[in-house]
């Protein structure tokens, strides 16, 4: 189903009143997508369907799901993890935070690096999720089976002598789990990250989302998460394809890593 | 061929269409004057030396863009590995990682399909030789909105497959070689 503008800028603003998420702010094409790939999962056929379900409290958590974009890898651009795994060797960051998952492939990525380069017990994780059901697979341990091939390629461009078997387990239903005890010290928050109230953080992880929003948005969340940064040097990590807008005098790039950028002040 | 009638150039291409674009670029004046969006299908780990070794044949700025990039004339923008690349309507571009279509991404057909919502009669779509059909209903967005379109001629292609699947759907404006396609470009005044 084709909306037109006003019942996009409609849908858009419905959704954000009752997801407390600014998606009249998200960029218009993705929005454009996303919505539609919304209307054919919960086979909505007008603007009414989806006013309907926002009121339900059953059906308002689908859309939640569906609009959130999963990542669909594990290590997505390995170069990144690689150059992390080097990064985390330093004592001083402490505390991390993933802002906004749409899956669970960032956070366990992350809790492997973490578990590979012996930091993780000492780690403090933090992530926000806005949907209850993404929440709830990633406490699971959840991993998706069908991504398996692409993973396991990821994770060997990792060049470490862990083996990958030892982090994501096949069970004997077929299904595969990450393994137990790696989200020890990790705290999983529903709610959008724009929300949270002011917290700092010595490395914080937001790849490909920024290229979501607008530049109105975008703005607003890069300066967010700088005044979420817990000092000169701590890190910001974004998508390759992103860069800071609208803080740029605030960060410093890293020369040796495409999208991680170091608080200037 | 009247400079005002054109705004931009979209190509899409897979499976043997490096080459054909190392040409093209190669070929194309300093003062080209339209801005050039390419999305070829790549190997989502390589992302060094791809565009690089494009640049270096060319007298145009050939880059990867960063999200939200306006569009403009002496560029050459590759869609980078592993994000779909879309034209916005105020010929910014912008990114993505939603799924993958047709088991590609970058995809094509979102490339050409944006692109002709953006540009419409005052677009060239090009479709290159390729192994799937990702592209052809892009290219056909372009035709059905006025833009001009070439797909490069099977008998050339190193595989087919792409430009016959778009053939199916449309009939260009013109099936060239690679030769042919420089050609017209260069003859874009």
């Amino acid at each position: 189903m084709a909306l037109t503008i006003s019942e996009l800028k409609e849908v858009a603003l419905n959704i954000s009143e009752r997801l407390k998420v600014d998606y009249t702010n998200y960029a218009d094409g993705f929005l454009r997508r996303r919505i539609a790939y919304l209307f054919e999962k919960m086979a909505f056929h007008r603007t009414q369907d989806l006013n309907n379900a926002l009121a339900s409290l059953v059906k308002y958590e689908d859309i939640a799901f569906y609009l959130s974009l999963p990542q669909t890898e594990l290590f997505r651009t390995p170069g990144f993890w690689r150059h992390l795994m080097k990064v985390l060797a330093d004592k001083e960051i402490k505390t991390i935070w993933l802002p906004d998952l749409g899956s669970y492939h960032e956070l366990y990525s992350l809790l492997i690096i973490l578990d590979i380069v012996g930091r993780r017990e000492d780690m403090r994780v933090v992530a926000n999720v806005v949907s209850e059901r993404i929440k709830n697979n990633i406490i699971s341990r959840h991993v998706n089976k069908k991504d398996d091939q692409q993973d396991m390629s990821n994770f060997q461009r990792l060049e470490t002598k862990a083996a990958y078997d030892q982090y994501v387990l096949q069970q004997p239903d077929g299904s595969y789990l990450l393994r137990e005890g790696l989200l020890d010290n990790v705290e999983v928050r529903n709610g959008w990250f724009m929300n949270a109230e002011n917290q700092q953080f010595d490395l914080i992880i937001l790849r490909d989302t920024l290229i979501s929003y607008n530049l109105k948005l975008h703005h607003n969340a890069v300066a967010h998460l700088a005044d979420s940064l817990s000092r000169p040097g701590a890190l910001l990590c974004l998508g390759v394809v992103e860069r800071p807008l609208g803080s740029e005098d605030r960060f410093a790039p890293d020369e040796n890593a495409v999208g991680i950028y170091s608080l200037i002040a | 061929m009247a400079t005002s009638q054109y705004k931009a150039i979209v190509i899409g291409g897979s499976a043997g269409s490096y080459a054909v674009v190392s040409k093209i670029v190669a070929a194309l004046p300093p003062d080209f004057p339209l801005p050039i969006v390419i999305c070829m299908h790549r190997l989502k780990h390589v992302r060094a030396g791809f565009v690089e070794a494009l640049n270096d044949k060319s007298q145009l700025n050939v880059i990867e863009p960063y999200d939200k990039q306006p569009v403009e004339r002496g560029n050459v923008y590759i869609a980078p590995a592993n994000y779909h690349l879309f034209v916005e309507y105020d010929a910014t571009l912008s990114l993505s990682i939603e799924e993958p279509h047709l088991f590609c991404r970058p995809a094509i057909d979102h490339t050409l399909s944006s692109a002709a919502k953006t540009w419409r009669e005052k677009l060239v779509g090009i479709i290159l030789t390729g192994a799937n059909k990702d592209g052809a209903q892009g290219l056909k967005d372009i035709a059905d909105r006025g833009g001009y379109t070439i797909v490069q001629d099977p008998a050339t292609a190193d595989v087919p497959t792409m430009p016959r699947a778009a053939l199916r759907l449309l009939q260009p404006s013109a099936v060239l070689p690679p030769q042919g396609i420089i050609d017209f470009l260069k003859n874009i005044q």
